[in-house]
Parts: C-alpha cells; sequence; structure tokens
C-alpha cells in the first residue's frame, strides 16, 4: 500500500508541475506555484489604453432584426480548420451583421497569425466584421502579447446602430478565470452609461456555471465573481450572456437572462443568433462537409 | 430538494434519538483570507455523537463581504449539517460523510443549495476520500421548494482528498498537512488542487485550540484561475459530555 502510495504522489506531483500544451516548447514546469501569463488587472489596464487610443467599435443595421455569428474554441492547428467554412456562410447570409469569435482562436502561438490571415481574406471578399475577446489558450503559455498585437483590446463595448433602436454588446476578458475588480467595476460603469438600449448582450469566454464536466472546472471564475456578474446583468436588463469555453452548447434561463454556451468551431459547431424585435434567439449549427 | 430534506430528517432523527447516549463538543473560529473572506468570517459549530460509530454535525457561519460593484458592505450567512458514520476495518477504517449546507447570498438575490458525500480510507496517519458534491443555484425572490422556477443545477463535481497526519506519541498536538479541492466548510469551483495544513493543541481538560491555513495556487495545467487565494482559520472547540 506504500508503495502505491508514494508512486501515486509522484505521478500525481509530476502532472502538477507541467502545463498542458501539446507543444513540448510551451511546457511550464513552474506552472504549480506561478503562472507567468500576464494578470487580468494588467491585461485590463493596457485594454483601457488600446481603447482611449482607438475608434470605438460601432456596427450600422438598416432593418429591425440582425443576425450574429457566434462561434469559439477554434482550436487552430494544421489539418483542423472549421474557420473559413464558417466565414464564407456568413458571407453568404443576407441577414448576417458581424461575427463574434469568443477565444481560443489557436492551440499554438503561430496559429494566430493564421487566423488574422484567414479573417483578411474573409474583408477581402468583402465579409462583415469580425470581433473577438479572449481565452485561456489565447493567454497561457505566453501568447497573449501575440494575441494582443494581432486582436487588440479584449474588453470593449459594440454599439449596433439601428434605424430606431441601439443594441449593446460588451466583451469581458475571463481567460484566466477572474474578471477582477477593475473590470467588474468597468461593467458597471458601461451598462449604467448604455441603459435605454434595446437588447444588452455581455461576451465572455468561460463558462460561468459549471453544469457538466466537458471541461471539468478549469478556469471558471470562482462563485462570488459569477454571482456579483450575474446580478449586474440582472440588474440592468442583460437579456444574454454569451458564454464558450466547456465545448458543450447550451442555454440556460436564469434570472431574465439567456445564458448561452456555444459549442467548439473546433467540432465545427457555431450559433446563429437572431436579434429582433421580438427578442433574442439562438440556434446551433454545425457545418456540414 | 427530496435530497435535502431527506438529509434533515435523518439528522433530526439522529438527535432525537441520541438523548441519552454519546458526546458533544462545541467550537467556534475565525476566518480571514485574501478572496472571499478579506473582511473575516465567523463560524460555530456543534458536533454530537448519539450512537457509536455515528457523528452529527451542524455549523453555522456568517462572512462580512464588500462586492466589488456595491457601494455597501454585506452579510452572508450559511449553515451546514454533516453525518459522518465510521465502518471499521482491520487497522483502518472508511467513512461516510454526508452533509448538505445553504449559503444566502441575499445581496446578490441568490440562494445557493449544497449536497455532499465523501468516502474515505483512514488509518492513523493517512486519509484518502473522494466524493461527488451537487450545487443547486436559485433565484432568492423564486419560492424556496418550488422545483418549476428557474436555477441552475450543478451535478457531480468530483471532490477529494489527500491527508496526513502527524502525530507523536505522548505530545498534546498534532498536524495535519493535505492537498484537496475543497475548503474546510464549503466547495467552490476548483477543479486543481489546494495545499492545506492544519496545527490542532489539546490543552489539559480544556479546549483544542487548532489553526487551519489553506492555500489555492495559481497556475496548475495553465487552465486553472491564475489568481492565489489564501485562508487563515483560528478555532477552539470544547468537549461537552
Amino acid at each position: 500500500m506504500e508503495h502505491l502510495l508514494k508512486l501515486f504522489l509522484f505521478c500525481f506531483g509530476a502532472i502538477l508541475v507541467t502545463g498542458c500544451s501539446k507543444n513540448p516548447q510551451e511546457l511550464d514546469y513552474t506552472g504549480l506555484y506561478h503562472s507567468p501569463s500576464e494578470a487580468i488587472e494588467s491585461r485590463f489596464s493596457k485594454y483601457m489604453d488600446w481603447n482611449a487610443s482607438h475608434a470605438e467599435r460601432v456596427v450600422s443595421v438598416s432593418t429591425s432584426d440582425y443576425r450574429v455569428y457566434f462561434c469559439s474554441d477554434i482550436h487552430y492547428c494544421e489539418g483542423r480548420d472549421a474557420l473559413e467554412p464558417m466565414l464564407a456562410l456568413e458571407r453568404a447570409d443576407a441577414k448576417a451583421s458581424f461575427i463574434i469569435v469568443n477565444g481560443d482562436l489557436t492551440d499554438h502561438v503561430a496559429g494566430l497569425d493564421t487566423v488574422e490571415a484567414r479573417v483578411g481574406r474573409h474583408y477581402d471578399a468583402g465579409g462583415d466584421p469580425v470581433f473577438y475577446t479572449a481565452g485561456n489558450h489565447d493567454l497561457f503559455f505566453g501568447r497573449w502579447p501575440r494575441f494582443f498585437a494581432l486582436f487588440g483590446s479584449s474588453v470593449y463595448v459594440l454599439r449596433v446602430q439601428g434605424p430606431d433602436y441601439k443594441d449593446l454588446f460588451v466583451f469581458l476578458d475571463s481567460a484566466n478565470g477572474l474578471l477582477g475588480k477593475s473590470q467588474l467595476k468597468w461593467l458597471r460603469q458601461q451598462l449604467e452609461k448604455h441603459s435605454g438600449c434595446r437588447h444588452i448582450t455581455v461576451v465572455t469566454h468561460n463558462n460561468l456555471f459549471n453544469q457538466d464536466q466537458n471541461q471539468g472546472r478549469c478556469s471558471i471564475p470562482p462563485l462570488d465573481e459569477v454571482y456579483e456578474l450575474v446580478h449586474l446583468m440582472e440588474k440592468h436588463g442583460v437579456g444574454m450572456c454569451m458564454q464558450s469555453h466547456n465545448h458543450y452548447p447550451s442555454l440556460t434561463n436564469f434570472k431574465g437572462i439567456r445564458l448561452l454556451v456555444s459549442p467548439a468551431l473546433q467540432d465545427n459547431g457555431y450559433c446563429l443568433v437572431d436579434y429582433t424585435s421580438d427578442g433574442i434567439f439562438n440556434t446551433f449549427k454545425k457545418i456540414e462537409y | 430538494m427530496k435530497k435535502i430534506l431527506i438529509v434533515l430528517f435523518l439528522l433530526l432523527a439522529g438527535f432525537s434519538y441520541a438523548q441519552k447516549k454519546g458526546y458533544m463538543s462545541a467550537g467556534v473560529y475565525l476566518e480571514s483570507g485574501t478572496r472571499g473572506v478579506p473582511f473575516g468570517a465567523m463560524a460555530a459549530h456543534f458536533s454530537y455523537n448519539p450512537i457509536d460509530n455515528v457523528i452529527l454535525s451542524a455549523t453555522v457561519y456568517g462572512s462580512v463581504q464588500q462586492p466589488v460593484t456595491m457601494d455597501e458592505t454585506t452579510f452572508m450567512p450559511a449553515a451546514r449539517l454533516k453525518m459522518t458514520t465510521v465502518f471499521p476495518l482491520k487497522a483502518s477504517v472508511i467513512a461516510l460523510e454526508q452533509s448538505g449546507w445553504m449559503r444566502n447570498f441575499g445581496y446578490f438575490d441568490i440562494r445557493e443549495w449544497n449536497m455532499q458525500t465523501l468516502v474515505s480510507w483512514q488509518n492513523p496517519h493517512w486519509s484518502i476520500g473522494l466524493g461527488l458534491h451537487d450545487r443547486l443555484i436559485r433565484d432568492l425572490n423564486s419560492g424556496i421548494f418550488d422545483p418549476s422556477e428557474p436555477y441552475v443545477n450543478e451535478p457531480f463535481n468530483l471532490i477529494y482528498r489527500l491527508q496526513y497526519r502527524l502525530a507523536l506519541e505522548g505530545k498534546r498536538w498534532y498536524a495535519t498537512f493535505r492537498v484537496t479541492n475543497f475548503d474546510y466548510l464549503f466547495t467552490d469551483y476548483y477543479y486543481n488542487p489546494g495545499l492545506g495544513a492544519g496545527f490542532n493543541y489539546i490543552l489539559s481538560k480544556g479546549p483544542v485550540l487548532w489553526a487551519d491555513l489553506y492555500f489555492h495556487p495559481s497556475g496548475i495545467f495553465n487552465l486553472s484561475p491564475v489568481f492565489y487565494e489564501s485562508t487563515l482559520k483560528l478555532g477552539a472547540t470544547w468537549n461537552i459530555y
């Protein structure tokens, strides 16, 4: 029994001190006590600087209804690329207005450039705008500086200007499982500032609740933060919270908020979200080859 | 909700049966930490051993909170009931811990119900436990037992605990060291292990003084929440025979 216990302790310890990257060059042997990734307060500060030096993001829509293509967890790597087919579907959809990519773009840092190039070709073909926020795979193993350089801020508001309405999308960075004090305060300010919108949507990578075991309990915000976020969204009439991370599509109605978790584009899944004068409606889709 | 009622019934039945037999102990502890309880928390607990190999315990808990987006300080009360059944083996025991607790986040209009079962093998030094935890998160404005109201259920979360107990013969103190993903009283979202250490000192014919430090490190698997959390608890337990 003692030998078995020692073996168990050795194996357990060996797992703890390594990262889970598939790329051996990215293994992080300091992972037990220290993460080399930039913490949320530091990233938030850089996001605010970025926002101050760039124009506000606005999409103009000429109809009362519009459609958003919502995808995440591309986990781009060679031999796995569902992004381009989805972008082509979006371009062919007359109702579509823009695309949300909710993090986890790739499994290695060079993949970020490939995703950016794919989206560049989408723009060249006349495609609609694409909006991003970071996921845990865009942050860890030293990937965030490149993500930030290519895609900019992950904490920002997107205003949709319709003929007789305004909709609001608030993007948050939960890539390391913690929103942090500054980001929560900023969210409250934005929700107060933009009151009176027809629909408000919060977009963040990590799923807020642990309703299935697909990803275990990795990287989910702590409970006090989740409850505070849910309360804040309820108080300010947020209609939908778009989440991802666990690769398992689901929709839960709680406290008047539609908690939507997207499927992973890695598994060819994505989501259509229709914003209408009657409400917000979503459909889970799968790319068929 | 049926599960909660069944556990409540069993615990109450145990208390009723145990009027003439067993021992009692009571205690308090103070808690402070870097997250969750930055302003401190206090708990009082009561244990009762009504029949051989069964221990019932109840804990009431309160912590002062300062939500980030609120201007006022708030208070979070909680209550927990636990039944531990011990099955003796040759030189060790199997312990079955069944507990249920409620946390009331009134300032967020949220009430949380939890059920937890832990089975552990224990010898004088080692304890290895595995279990499941189930959480039900409800809107405080909905009825307490109304299943038709919207709620969030988090079923079958895996919990584990590996603990070593260091006790020297003839000494009044003993220490414990553990690797676990759940804290002393409540279970949060952590999948990755936290590290805990406890120190107990037995005063002669008086209380047992204890301290417990729990540390949740960052960065494990590079996918875990990247924040550090640590809590310190200082407590005393009195035996009431």
